[in-house]
C-alpha cells in the first residue's frame, strides 16, 4: 500500500496538536534524520558527537514546535537549529578544553585518519583539512553547496544571508580550497 | 492556429539580469573541483544507527514531559502547626540556654582580628562609614604613608608602565 505523504501544513498541525504530537514527531524524525545527520557530521566530524548534536536538535525542535509560525519551511528551520547546535557544541567543547574553536576543529581533523568511521582516501582527508582552514561561515556555505547541493535560494533561507553574499562566499571558499589542494 | 504561430518569433522566456556574466566562471569552478574530488561522503555510520533513532529520541522527550509527581509533606495542616511550634522551641532553647556566664565584649577582641575581618569582606562598610571610624590621629602628618617622597621621575614611570588605564576609562 503506497504511503500517503502529508503536506507540510498537515504535519505542522499534527506536531502542534497535543493528541497527534508524538506520532507526528516520530514521522518528522524519520523524514529528516539522515539529511540532518549528514549536515551535522560535516561540521563536528566525529560520529558520536554528531549523534549527540542530532538528538539535541530534535529535542529542541520538539520543545519549540509550538512557537513555529511557518515563516520559513519546516526543513529550513530545523536545518538552522541543527547548524546552531553543532556550532554551540564545538564552542562548548573548546571552552572545556581551554582552546579556541579553530583549535578544537583542528583536533577533530587530526583524529579523522584514525577514526574507524572515516573511509576517505588521502585526497578526501586533504579536502577536509582544506575546509577546516576556512572561516566557519564559509565552511558551512561550501559544505551545503558542494556536498549537499542546496540551491542558493535554499541556503539564503537557512543561513539568513543574501544570495549575492552566498555566491561570493562560495567562490572564495572554492578558490582557497583549490589553492590548498594544489599547493600544500 | 498556423496563422497565429507564424507571428510568434521569440519563445517568450526571460533570464535574470547578468545571468550570462558568471556562467563560464561557475562551470569552470565546479569542473576544477570535480576533476579531483568525489562528492561521495567519506563519513560512515555504525550499522543500524538510524533504525533505533526515533525510539531513542522519543524516550528522552517523553521522559522529560512526564515529571515525577511531587507530593508535599506539608499538606496536613496539623503537621504544619506542630513543625512550627517545634522550630520556635528550638530557637528559644538555643537563645536562652547559652552555657556559662561569658559575655562578649569588643575590648576582648584583638584589633588585628577586626582588621582581618574587614579586609576579608565579612563586614561591608561604605567609604563614609569607614571615614567616620578612622580616627584623626591615623591621618596625622606623622603617618609615614603620607610623608613618603615620590620623585617626578618615579611618578611618570608609574603612570607609563604600571597604571592600568582601562580601569579608569571604563568606569561609569
Amino acid at each position: 500500500m503506497p504511503m500517503i505523504l502529508k503536506t507540510e501544513e498537515n504535519l505542522i498541525a499534527d506536531l502542534q496538536s497535543e493528541s497527534q504530537r508524538e506520532i507526528a514527531f516520530r514521522e518528522l524524525i524519520s523524514l529528516y534524520k539522515e539529511r540532518l545527520y549528514k549536515h551535522i557530521r560535516k561540521i563536528v566530524l566525529n560520529h558520536d558527537d554528531a549523534d549527540d548534536v542530532l538528538q539535541n536538535t530534535f529535542i529542541k525542535v520538539f520543545r519549540s514546535i509550538d512557537g513555529f509560525k511557518g515563516e520559513s519551511k519546516l526543513y529550513s528551520w530545523m536545518y538552522r537549529i541543527a547548524t546552531n547546535e553543532a556550532i554551540t557544541f564545538i564552542n562548548k567543547n573548546a571552552k572545556i578544553n581551554r582552546v579556541t574553536s579553530e583549535e578544537m576543529q583542528q583536533i577533530a581533523i587530526n583524529n579523522l585518519q584514525a577514526d574507524i568511521y572515516f573511509e576517505g582516501d588521502a585526497i578526501q582527508l586533504k579536502l577536509q583539512k582544506a575546509i577546516a582552514t576556512l572561516p566557519q561561515k564559509q565552511q558551512l556555505v561550501f559544505n551545503m553547496k558542494y556536498f549537499e547541493e542546496h540551491t542558493y535560494e535554499e541556503l539564503s533561507e537557512i543561513l539568513d544571508t543574501s544570495v549575492g553574499a552566498l555566491k561570493s562566499s562560495y567562490h572564495i571558499a572554492v578558490k582557497k580550497i583549490t589553492t590548498y589542494l594544489t599547493e600544500v | 492556429m498556423k496563422k497565429e504561430i507564424k507571428h510568434i518569433h521569440t519563445p517568450g522566456f526571460k533570464t535574470p539580469s547578468n545571468y550570462f556574466d558568471n556562467v563560464e566562471e561557475n562551470v569552470m569552478t565546479e569542473i576544477g573541483l570535480a576533476k579531483n574530488l568525489s562528492k561521495k561522503s567519506p563519513f560512515l555510520t555504525p550499522s543500524s544507527y538510524f533504525d533505533s533513532l526515533e525510539d531513542k529520541i522519543l524516550e528522552k522527550v517523553v521522559s522529560e514531559k512526564e515529571q515525577p509527581k511531587v507530593i508535599s509533606l506539608f499538606q496536613n495542616n496539623v503537621f504544619k502547626y506542630v513543625a512550627s511550634i517545634a522550630a520556635i522551641g528550638i530557637i528559644l532553647f538555643s537563645v536562652f540556654n547559652i552555657p556559662g556566664e561569658e559575655t562578649l565584649d569588643f575590648s576582648s577582641i584583638e584589633s588585628s582580628q577586626i582588621s582581618y575581618y574587614v579586609e576579608q569582606g565579612y563586614i561591608s562598610l561604605s567609604d563614609f562609614e569607614l571615614e567616620s571610624l578612622i580616627s584623626e590621629q591615623a591621618l596625622s602628618n606623622d603617618n609615614p604613608l603620607l610623608n613618603t617622597d615620590i620623585s617626578k621621575e618615579e611618578l611618570l614611570d608609574y603612570l607609563a608602565n604600571d597604571m592600568d588605564l582601562s580601569t579608569y576609562m571604563y568606569e561609569d
